[in-house]
């Protein structure tokens, strides 16, 4: 299990220097709109993926008027500690450390401290295009699977040298077929691959999210969700070859993986559109538990949950419920945010579970 | 930058023009320059103004030549049914020094890549099925660089010569040698293993 015993930040965002000791399994950052609750669970997702889940631009994740940001932690893994840092100043390289040795790569340290959050900004999985859920699968898989990420680069490379080359056939009206066959059978082995491997994730995937949406709606609502893809009817080269003069005149690639969607049903219609903001915030909260326990299962290590604004949108009766599953064996350290501590506190005292409760304002921890 | 001289001025900008040159490394040179003899520099700026007059590429494989055959084609005692493809000429100067291919060669000027613009017509390819189908090539080896782009351009070749019925290579991939397993990449270190080569004590 993964355990942060302190947290410490400086200049992140508008927090200013905070030194925190968590001494709690669960822990809940209260205070009003704009002081930083949110902050201090991306400072946290910030050393375990060496980036901010909220912005990749790291000049605007420095305190306004303020040249750099450090953040530090303490963590325990499987009971050893560690220390990581990071650190970024103006105009230099970002800086990751573990134990004071800085890393050569990002990539080194990604996937060591697993983390999942839940933000009201991941609302997008539900109601976005399926490019969010095909990222949100990509994440996932390529996480355990490196294989699976070297496919998809070369995929998506593949694919937009064939998009670039049927613009140029277009504006020149000459029709490569030779060279855009090439491609077709360069997409087949990566394609079909990331196809095999997103069916095998998503049938895992599915009844992890349908077993937990269950327990959140006590059973009252009937959600299905499945994995779509072109590659269901036909094999990808064949489908290339017929879509060659679609391909010509609309100047891009009109099948193939990038068009996967995983859409999402409540009562056999689309969640995007018929779900209530309650039903849809249980639906994301259910995949994101299944996320945690497909990611625990990969790294043998219970991941860190964050959740932002956990009260948002969810009656009291959901609320109690997904407490009590991220509560139970199983489940790591649990970060929260509210605006409201006495809510977090009564809540958890019906669990019979003792909460750590820090007020934040203005960006500092008041005690 | 400020300059005493506008022809000091003219000439490092002209250097910065050359790959890998600064500004700082540019006036090193044109300040080097001026205090070498009057001689050296005369055969320099002599040698500057050939390079654009009489090198030529050669007709037959498109590298570099001093006359409209290079000295590698003109050779006799190469093996004139064998072709080496590379994507230019640093390739085949490397290729050259390892002294272990006594065939031809042809420089292709560079690897299919719409997305910068490159297409197989920018490329020497055409000029490469002539020449094997009127020098009866028997046999090609594949000299390209290790990425998505050179294996487009190998396929797309080698589709062409569907008919042609000859042998068709490419290099090998993998570890290096002399080098130590665990400081190869994972995937290189993969793809050795998939590629593996058979190995017997005779």
């Amino acid at each position: 299990m993964l355990f942060i015993k302190e947290l410490y930040t400086e200049n992140f965002k508008n927090l200013k220097s905070a030194k925190i000791k968590f001494d709690s399994k669960y822990v809940c950052f209260a205070g009003n709109n704009g002081a930083g609750k949110t902050n201090l669970l991306d400072a946290i997702h910030y050393l375990a993926m060496g980036k901010s889940y909220f912005n990749s631009i790291d000049l605007q994740n420095i305190n306004y008027h303020k040249d750099y940001f450090n953040i530090k932690c303490r963590i325990e893994k499987q009971g050893e500690d560690f220390d990581l840092f990071c650190a970024y100043v103006k105009g230099l390289k970002k800086k990751i450390k573990k134990n004071e040795v800085e890393y050569e790569r990002l990539s080194e340290h990604v996937g060591q401290f697993p983390v999942v959050i839940v933000t009201p900004y991941d609302n997008s999985l539900i109601t976005g295009g399926s490019e969010e859920r095909r990222r949100f699968l990509d994440m996932i898989i390529s996480q355990y699977d490196s294989e699976y990420l070297e496919s998809l680069f070369t995929y998506n490379r593949i694919l937009q040298q064939r998009n670039a080359q049927l613009k140029t056939m277009f504006e020149t009206g000459q029709q490569n077929a030779s060279l855009l066959g090439i491609y077709n059978i360069q997409l087949c082995e990566p394609g079909e691959q990331i196809y095999r491997k997103r069916k095998e994730f998503v049938k895992v995937f599915c009844d992890l999210t349908l077993k937990y949406y269950g327990q959140i709606s006590n059973q009252k609502e009937v959600i299905s969700l499945n994995y779509k893809s072109q590659l269901d009817d036909n094999s990808l080269e064949k489908q290339l070859c017929e879509s060659f003069q679609k391909d010509f005149y609309t100047q891009r690639t009109n099948v193939g993986v990038h068009k996967d969607d995983l859409p999402l049903f409540i009562h056999h219609v689309p969640a995007k559109r018929f779900a209530s903001q309650g039903q849809q915030k249980s639906y994301l909260l259910s995949m994101k538990i299944a996320q945690f326990n497909i990611l625990k299962e990969s790294t043998q290590i219970e991941p860190l949950f964050l959740l932002d604004d956990i009260f948002d949108r969810l009656d009291q009766e959901r609320t109690t419920r997904l407490l009590d599953i991220i509560t139970a064996n199983g489940f790591g350290q649990i970060f929260l945010t509210d605006t409201n501590a006495d809510r977090v506190k009564k809540v958890f005292g019906k669990l019979g579970k003792e909460i750590q409760v820090l007020n934040i304002s203005d960006g500092e921890i008041n005690s | 930058m400020e300059y005493p001289s506008n022809i000091i001025k003219e000439l490092v900008e002209s250097f910065i023009k050359l790959p890998g040159i600064g500004k700082r490394t540019a006036l090193r040179m044109v300040l080097s320059l001026l205090k070498q003899d009057e001689e050296n520099v005369k055969k320099l700026g002599e040698l500057i103004i050939k390079i654009k007059d009489d090198i030529q590429f050669c007709s037959n494989c498109h590298t570099i030549a001093d006359g409209e055959i290079c000295t590698i084609c003109s050779d006799h005692n190469r093996n004139h049914k064998f072709i080496c493809v590379v994507e230019d000429h640093r390739d085949l100067i490397a290729i050259e020094n390892t002294k272990q291919f006594n065939g031809l060669y042809h420089v292709l000027g560079g690897v299919v890549s719409p997305i910068d613009g490159i297409g197989p017509d920018d490329l020497t390819i055409d000029s490469l099925i002539k020449r094997i189908n009127k020098q009866k090539i028997q046999e090609l080896v594949f000299a390209l660089r290790a990425t998505m782009e050179g294996d487009t351009t190998m396929y797309y070749v080698s589709n062409l010569l569907q008919k042609n019925n000859m042998k068709i290579s490419a290099i090998s991939r993998g570890i290096s040698i002399g080098g130590e397993l665990e400081f190869a990449d994972e995937i290189t270190l993969g793809r050795s293993i998939i590629n593996r080569t058979s190995y017997s004590i005779n």
